[in-house]
């Protein structure tokens, strides 16, 4: 399939929204980075709004939204409540937000209600590429790539926003390995899923399509994250996992949160959307013949 | 007319009309106009004879009429040639004065027949270049596809039993299902692809005998894959099983043939004058008998012994065989006499309806079937011996060894066993003789064969077509599926015909001219009649360029040999080709491409009318617009044995500045008489007064006089036939024409034996009620099936050993034969080693209709370039993979096509694609050199006899296609005017530009 | 209720390819876009050949298989594609947004956007014609009579294609009204195992493909 940057975009974005809110959160459980949890939360929903926007590129009748959307079993649809809640989550994190002041306070209920809706966000949005007729995208490290994600994004940039706001803590480091760890083994167990998938394609040794004579009929690997042209991305997509990964021991080292929170969010970023790509290019449907 | 042409408005109408998306299959189809514009076309059921079929290019063909890029004014050039030619639009009347000009001057200074004339396959109405342009310049010229298309089958049948023998009524249904050479799911070659796969089905046994695996030949329960160019090899074996299974139908062999005929082999030819199919004047009606045999017939001598050669005043139409029975069984000779149709002894008359067999009761394909007249031989006493040798005396008293014409068969297959022909064709010979002997075995008690053999292209693509395709014949006259059911019945006969609306009135070939005006008949000042000296078609035609090489072409008439018409543009010999017109055909279709583009640039003046721009048309110096079958009014009959009979009725308006052919050709004999060539008249229908009108005209003309004088024309007027045919649909010719056509076995009736067109075509002899009297048999020389052809032994061997002494050997000629074609692998002259892979090529294209259509996005996104079918073994060592370009290359020339791999085709062996051009690329070449294989071909590597040119089973080198090989580095194909590259997929935006564009034909 | 569908008889399929324009001439579907194709399947090698001659192949025409539980139509979020009464599966280009799930979430990779409308479309089994009673265009065209459209609730025996007609009423209506022949009728005997579907994923393909004395290709 060709790369369908709109929706890379959007679930990129996403995931790091929910993954700052998660991790927002966590902070507010753990009582720390009272400062930071204010800019987090506006963090978090431009993040949303902007991979909201994205999305629209991608639809060619976006008006049409209004007349009669929101049929059930779409996977879209479920994304939209998803985040939908969310953001009402959002609003209401930051009522009490607005409440507690400078000494932000939200409940505790509250905080665990947000990450519980921020991981459903990113798991419906995973479930509703899960389709059965693309098997590099069906499968369930397929929507855990994504929470990969969102754990990467969410401690790293909220060290970040601590870091501006003077609040380290040694939560930053704590979760900021974890995440980041998280996030490098996710993102190559989904590749080593997806290049699983490789028997999964119905294969005829010889056929041919009338209207496409020079098209090569030799297996391509195209299917194959590993092969072809999607190895440089899925090389990428590894690569700066595992340097977000670094980005979180070298802040623990060095403590300088500010530097290693940006770096760390960038290598999420980079290895999100670079994964994404991969995801597109290997997205071939199980019968690759019309 | 408003039935005829919707005028605008909104509505909708339904017109039934004849498909001429190509120029094959007469498939009825109906097309919906709205608002005056054709918007769909599909097949009509009515349409019995294609049963509903409307093919790929045929439901695309609409978009041809609404076409952007179509030719929409008469153009001229003013570049060079060989340049962008700098079209201009001119009027018709500048047109016309050009051309009357030009021509006149080349007359003038070079004679007639430095004019030539080209024409392709096309459609039914472009006959100008085939015969009457030829009357209208006095030239036996032609540059015509009929050479490597039906042309051989055609001419091997006329010469041997009748006209088109090959053709099948496939429809019948046959028992055992013979493909030969030939794919009709996609070229619906006179039987449409779902007449095809009913019939498939429907037999029992399925034989396809085809070198690649095709859509239909899939299905096949025997598929012989034999080498391309052996079909002759096969057809040998086939009769030496035939022979060695006694599968032969010796009641008609006996009866029919002249394979009982004593051969006197050291006996100096003679002979004297024999109607035949060709013959002109041959044909009697009831108030105009025909000119005796003695007068009008042609001159032929043979070996054959006659009753001339025994009796002083004998008749040299009266031929011996050789009676066991006679003398108490001691046995002698017995006469077959050709001028009652009558063996000796017996008196055969006609058989009633009620001693017929009614065959397929209740469907479309009901018809008569009569026994074999065998008992009157037995009731004669006469037991035809087919074998031995006998003494006979000829009348100046030398005693000579006669034998019969059989035993020279015999003979000739007699080493052609199965495993000789598994050497030549690579087959397994367990499987061709199991694949023949099923064939040939008859169910008991079955009295016609199992079907005939569905002969269709490839044979006549091989460079010894002559011997190849008349080893096929004999094996539908030896099993008996001759005019059988489902047999092998050459063309339908209706008393409708197309062409006769076409033809310039009482103007006429300049053979029947010759022969009138010596017979008195024309007078011509200066020129005693002498009507004892009537001269031969040959005589008259032998000018011929080619007619010293090729001397049967002279008698035919049809074709000059390509290569020889390019060499006479070109160097001048044996006279200058100086100009000419094409009507309807591509250059690239045969001989070599760049040989006859050369030649093309050399002409002094090129006359093209066409709808659209071709490579073809960029050497002209002048266009004429022509029109597209939505647009125009004509009689539609079967050209294969389908039998049936409908029209292409006007759908659609006419745009801009185009015309009808017929009105073209029209215009042309105009303005030749009007610079002063007394052949450009042109008389109405009845012969008696100017008839220079518009062809509507003309059809009301045709019915009005033809419903007079033929009963089965039950018109009387055009609109009647129109109207009866857009409400009842396609009219069968076995019903109208029960005789002529509905009756299988004709030689037994006497309604085989008459002139060679469906509808002017006339009974040898008749008597006052217009019925068939001494009139059995068929239209050849000696009025029976031939195995040994007189025409064959007068021009094929004795003509060309006078001109070119001890060219061919007699005998080995005298019954076919295989001899590698002179530039197929085994003709010695390529190196095999440099050219190791036998290509084939002709395979037709679903959506092309050879060079045309490939503008037409329907069909262009549906088969966007030019593939090369290859083993995938042979890819592989070649380093080929799918979808890489390959070059295909001979000492000719090399062209480029698209590796396509196809386990269907054997390795060593391929299969390319015909015709390719560019629309999308600029002019003058559109790109032809790059693609098209006729670019490849050695053009001299002609059949010997008739100069059918090998394109089936040519030795060459392929290898990948890279940026080092390639011009200015492009593997994929460019042009070499300006690098534009070509289409070579569905996605290509270009093909969006070719959408029909409705408002050029009103602007225009 | 009714579950329409097509049945191809792969051995009456020669790859004439004129369903393929047979569809374009009544659908406007876009040059370069199809909704239906004709694939080749082979030329292979027979399992245990010995020589070139023991090769085999078909044709496969492939369009929009009118599913059972339709993967386009679960994922679709403005309901635009829908299953229908008469249990083929369309779309309403007035809802769709052009997301192309749908596209993504088909099996066979039937559906496109088109670029002009910006929605998707595909194969509508003429759904304009066979309310009307008639066959579906690529049926009524085709070459070798290899195509039957009917009830699959009544039995693919009963899918019907157009007869030849000879003694029957002539008229333009009857090409589609009237003047057909089963597939029990015209089609040589078949077993159960002959009839094949495309790939299942779930989606179960309503389409079906008879394939006689034939490898099917390509899993089921
Ligand atoms: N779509 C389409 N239809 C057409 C045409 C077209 O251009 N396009 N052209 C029309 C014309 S003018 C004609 S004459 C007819 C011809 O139509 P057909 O008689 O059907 O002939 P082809 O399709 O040329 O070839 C038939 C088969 O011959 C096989 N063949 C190749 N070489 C050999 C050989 O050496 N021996 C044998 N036995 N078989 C061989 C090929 O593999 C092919 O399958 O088609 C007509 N119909
Ligand atoms: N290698 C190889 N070569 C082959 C063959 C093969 O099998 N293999 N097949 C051969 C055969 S069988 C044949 S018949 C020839 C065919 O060869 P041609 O008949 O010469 O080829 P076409 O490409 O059909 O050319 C027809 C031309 O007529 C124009 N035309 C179409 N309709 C009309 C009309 O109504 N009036 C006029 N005036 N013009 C019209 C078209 O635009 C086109 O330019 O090709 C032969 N060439
Ligand atoms: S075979 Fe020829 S006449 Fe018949 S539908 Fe096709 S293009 Fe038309
Ligand atoms: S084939 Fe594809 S588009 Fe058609 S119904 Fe099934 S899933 Fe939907
Ligand atoms: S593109 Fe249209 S039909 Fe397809 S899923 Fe989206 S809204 Fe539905
Ligand atoms: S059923 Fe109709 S819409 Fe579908 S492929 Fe056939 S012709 Fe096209
Ligand atoms: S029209 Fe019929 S026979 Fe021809 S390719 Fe299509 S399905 Fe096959
Ligand atoms: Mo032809």
């Amino acid at each position: 399939m060709e790369l369908q940057w709109p929706l890379i975009l959007f679930t990129t974005l996403l995931a790091w929204a929910a993954g700052l809110f998660a991790a927002q959160c966590v902070w507010a459980l753990r009582g720390k980075g009272a400062r930071a949890q204010m800019p987090a939360l506006i963090t978090s929903a431009v993040l949303l709004v902007v991979g909201g926007i994205a999305v629209f590129f991608h639809l060619e009748h976006w008006e049409r939204i209004f007349n009669g959307f929101g049929h059930m079993t779409s996977g879209i649809t479920q994304e939209l409540i998803a985040i939908v809640v969310l953001a009402v989550v959002m609003v209401v994190y930051f009522v009490y937000l607005r409440r507690g002041g400078d000494e932000a306070k939200v409940p505790t209920w509250l905080s665990i209600v947000g990450i519980v809706v921020a991981a459903i966000l990113v798991i419906v949005m995973g479930h509703s590429y899960m389709m059965a007729s693309l098997p590099a995208w069906n499968s369930l490290l397929q929507i855990a790539s994504l929470l990969g994600a969102a754990c990467g994004f969410g401690p790293a940039t909220m060290a970040l926003i601590c870091a501006v706001r003077d609040e380290s803590s040694d939560l930053d480091a704590k979760a900021n390995l974890i995440g980041q760890a998280v996030n490098v083994v996710l993102v190559v167990a989904y590749l080593i899923a997806m290049q699983a998938t490789a028997g999964s394609y119905t294969a005829v040794e010889f056929w041919f399509d009338p209207t496409s004579p020079t098209m090569d009929i030799t297996p391509d690997g195209s299917t194959a994250p590993f092969s072809g042209a999607s190895l440089a991305w899925a090389v990428v997509a590894i690569v700066a996992a595992v340097a977000g990964l670094g980005s979180a021991l070298a802040g623990r080292a060095k403590g300088d949160w500010k530097v290693w929170g940006a770096v760390g969010a960038a290598c999420v970023l980079v290895s999100a959307l670079a994964l994404r790509a991969v995801f597109y290019m290997t997205g071939v449907s199980i019968y690759p013949f019309f | 007319e408003d039935a005829e042409a919707p005028s605008r408005g909104s509505e909708i109408k339904r017109v039934r009309t004849c498909c001429r998306g190509c120029g094959k299959m007469e498939c009825g189809v109906w097309v919906t106009v709205e608002n005056g514009r054709a918007i769909k076309s599909e097949g009509d059921q009515s349409s019995f004879q294609s049963s509903g079929n409307h093919c790929g290019k045929g439901q695309a063909s609409i978009q041809a009429a609404y076409h952007p890029d179509r030719i929409y004014h008469p153009l001229k050039r003013t570049n060079p040639k060989g340049e962008d030619p700098g079209w201009v639009r001119i009027t018709w009347d500048e047109a016309m004065d050009t051309i009357g000009e030009k021509f006149t001057e080349i007359i003038d200074q070079y004679g007639g027949q430095s004019i030539f004339n080209m024409c392709g396959t096309s459609r039914q109405w472009v006959y100008g270049p085939y015969c009457f342009y030829k009357w209208l310049f006095d030239t036996p010229n032609a540059h015509v596809a009929s050479e490597i298309c039906k042309g051989p089958r055609r001419l091997m049948g006329s010469i041997t039993s009748v006209d088109g023998a090959p053709w099948m009524a496939l429809r019948d249904g046959p028992r055992v299902y013979v493909q030969w050479g030939t794919a009709p799911e996609n070229s619906n070659y006179d039987d449409s692809c779902r007449n095809l796969v009913d019939q498939m089905n429907n037999a029992d046994v399925h034989i396809c005998i085809d070198p690649r695996l095709s859509g239909s030949g899939k299905e096949a329960d025997y598929w012989l894959n034999l080498r391309p160019g052996t079909d002759g090899a096969l057809a040998l074996c086939w009769q030496h099983i035939i022979l060695k299974h006694d599968l032969v139908d010796w009641e008609f062999v006996k009866r029919w043939s002249n394979a009982s005929f004593l051969v006197v082999e050291d006996m100096e030819p003679t002979g004297g004058r024999y109607y035949e199919l060709f013959t002109p004047m041959a044909g009697s009606t009831a108030d105009s008998p025909a000119p005796p045999a003695d007068v009008v017939g042609t001159k032929l001598k043979t070996r054959l012994l006659k009753e001339s050669d025994v009796v002083e005043g004998g008749s040299p139409r009266k031929f011996y065989a050789w009676n066991k029975n006679a003398n108490g069984g001691q046995g002698g000779l017995v006469l077959w006499d050709v001028d009652t149709t009558q063996w000796e002894g017996c008196n055969h008359v006609a058989p009633t309806r009620d001693q017929m067999e009614v065959m397929y009761a209740g469907t479309s394909q009901e018809g008569y079937l009569p026994p074999i007249s065998y008992n009157e031989l037995v009731e004669a006493g006469i037991d035809l011996d087919m074998h031995d040798s006998h003494e006979v005396t000829l009348a100046d008293g030398s005693k000579h060894t006669a034998r019969p014409v059989w035993s020279y068969l015999e003979e000739s297959v007699a080493d052609c066993t199965p495993e000789w022909c598994a050497e030549i064709t690579g087959l397994d010979p367990a499987l061709v003789e199991e694949a023949c002997v099923v064939w040939a075995t008859r169910p008991e008690g079955q009295t016609y064969g199992n079907g005939g053999i569905h002969l269709q292209l490839a044979p006549d693509q091989i460079g010894n077509c002559t011997q190849s395709v008349r080893a096929i014949l004999h094996l539908m006259y030896m099993t008996g599926n001759f005019d059988g059911p489902a047999g092998n019945r050459g063309l339908t006969r209706s008393p409708l015909d197309e062409q006769a609306t076409g033809v310039p009135g009482s103007n006429m070939p300049q053979e029947v001219k010759a022969q009138l005006i010596s017979l008195g008949v024309i007078p011509v000042e200066g020129v005693e009649p002498d009507p004892m000296n009537v001269p031969d078609r040959i005589e008259t035609l032998s000018n011929m360029v080619s007619a010293d090489r090729f001397p049967l072409l002279a008698y035919y008439n049809e074709w000059s040999d390509a290569t020889r018409i390019w060499n006479a543009c070109i160097e001048g010999d044996p006279y200058p080709l100086k100009g000419g017109i094409n009507e309807s055909g591509s250059f690239m279709n045969m001989s070599n491409a760049n040989l006859a583009w050369e030649a093309l640039s050399k002409l002094d003046f090129w006359v093209d009318i066409n709808m659209f721009h071709h490579p073809g048309t960029e050497m002209a110096d002048i266009i004429l617009p022509c029109q597209h079958w939505l647009e125009l009014n004509n009689i539609r009959v079967s050209q294969g044995a389908s039998g049936g009979i409908g029209l292409t009725q006007r759908a659609i308006e006419p745009p801009a500045d185009t015309k009808f052919d017929y009105d073209i050709n029209r215009l042309l004999f105009e303005t030749m008489e009007r610079h002063g060539s007394p052949n450009g008249t042109w008389t109405n229908i009845a012969g008696d007064g100017p008839g220079a009108y518009h062809h509507d005209d003309r059809l009301e003309d045709w019915f009005q006089n033809n419903s007079k004088t033929n009963p089965k024309v039950k018109w009387e007027h055009w609109e009647d036939f129109r109207q009866d045919f857009q409400e009842n649909g396609w009219i069968n010719a076995k019903e109208i024409e029960p005789d002529r056509w509905g009756t299988y076995r004709r030689f037994e009736t006497g309604w085989m034996r008459m002139g060679k067109d469906a509808c002017t075509g006339k009974l040898f002899t008749c008597d006052e009620k217009g019925e068939p009297v001494n009139n059995f048999g068929c239209p050849t020389p000696t009025a029976l099936v031939e195995f040994w052809p007189l025409l064959f032994e007068n021009y094929c061997v004795d003509r060309a050993n006078e001109i070119e002494p001890g060219r061919y050997d007699l005998l080995h000629e005298m019954m076919p034969h295989f001899d590698e074609p002179a530039s197929g692998p085994g003709g010695g002259q390529v190196d095999l080693e440099e050219y190791p892979i036998i290509l084939t090529t002709g395979r037709r294209i679903p959506v092309y209709f050879h060079s045309e259509h490939r503008q037409l996005p329907w069909c262009r996104e549906l088969w966007p370039a030019p593939r090369l079918e290859m083993n995938p073994a042979d890819a592989e060592k070649l380093g080929l993979k799918q979808g890489d370009w390959a070059w295909i290359e001979t000492e000719w020339g090399k062209v480029r096509q698209c590796v396509d791999l196809y386990h269907g085709i054997a390795p060593g062996w391929a299969n390319a694609e015909h015709a390719w051009w560019f629309p999308e690329l600029p002019a003058p070449t559109h790109g032809f050199t790059l693609s098209n294989i006729e670019c490849i071909w050695d053009p001299y590597g002609q059949d010997t006899h008739i100069s059918s040119h090998h394109m089936r089973g040519v030795p060459v080198k392929i290898y990948k296609a890279t940026p080092e090989n390639c011009p200015d580095g492009k593997v994929i194909p460019c042009a070499p005017e300006d690098g534009t590259q070509i289409i070579c997929d569905a996605s290509d935006p270009r093909l969006k530009e070719w959408l029909p564009n409705y408002d050029i034909r009103e602007e225009a | 209720m009714a579950t329409n569908a097509i049945v191809t008889d792969l051995n009456r399929c020669v790859g004439c390819l004129a369903c393929m324009v047979a569809c374009k001439a009544v659908n406007n579907v876009p040059i370069g876009s199809y909704w239906n194709k004709v694939l080749r399947i082979g030329p292979s090698l027979k399992p245990g050949a010995t020589s070139a001659h023991d090769v085999e192949m078909y044709y496969l025409p492939v369009q929009c298989q009118h599913c059972e539980n339709p993967e386009c139509v679960k994922v679709c979020p403005t309901q635009a594609s829908h299953v229908t009464e008469d249990g083929t599966v369309q779309i309403d280009k007035s809802k769709c947004i052009g997301c192309q799930f749908c596209a993504m979430a088909c099996p066979y990779g039937v559906r496109y956007l088109n670029e002009e409308e910006r929605v998707v479309e595909k194969c509508t089994l003429c759904e304009q014609i066979t309310a009307q009673g008639g066959l579906p265009q690529c049926v009524i065209q085709c070459g070798g009579r290899a195509r039957f459209f009917g009830d699959l609730e009544q039995g693919i025996d009963t899918f019907e294609a157009p007869a030849v007609g000879y003694d029957v009423d002539r008229s333009y209506d009857n090409l589609y009204t009237g003047n057909r022949v089963t597939l029990g009728e015209l089609a040589v005997e078949y077993g159960d195992a002959d009839v094949h579907h495309l790939p299942d994923v779930g989606n179960g393909p309503h389409f079906a493909y008879i394939l006689r004395d034939r490898e099917w290709k390509g899993g089921e």
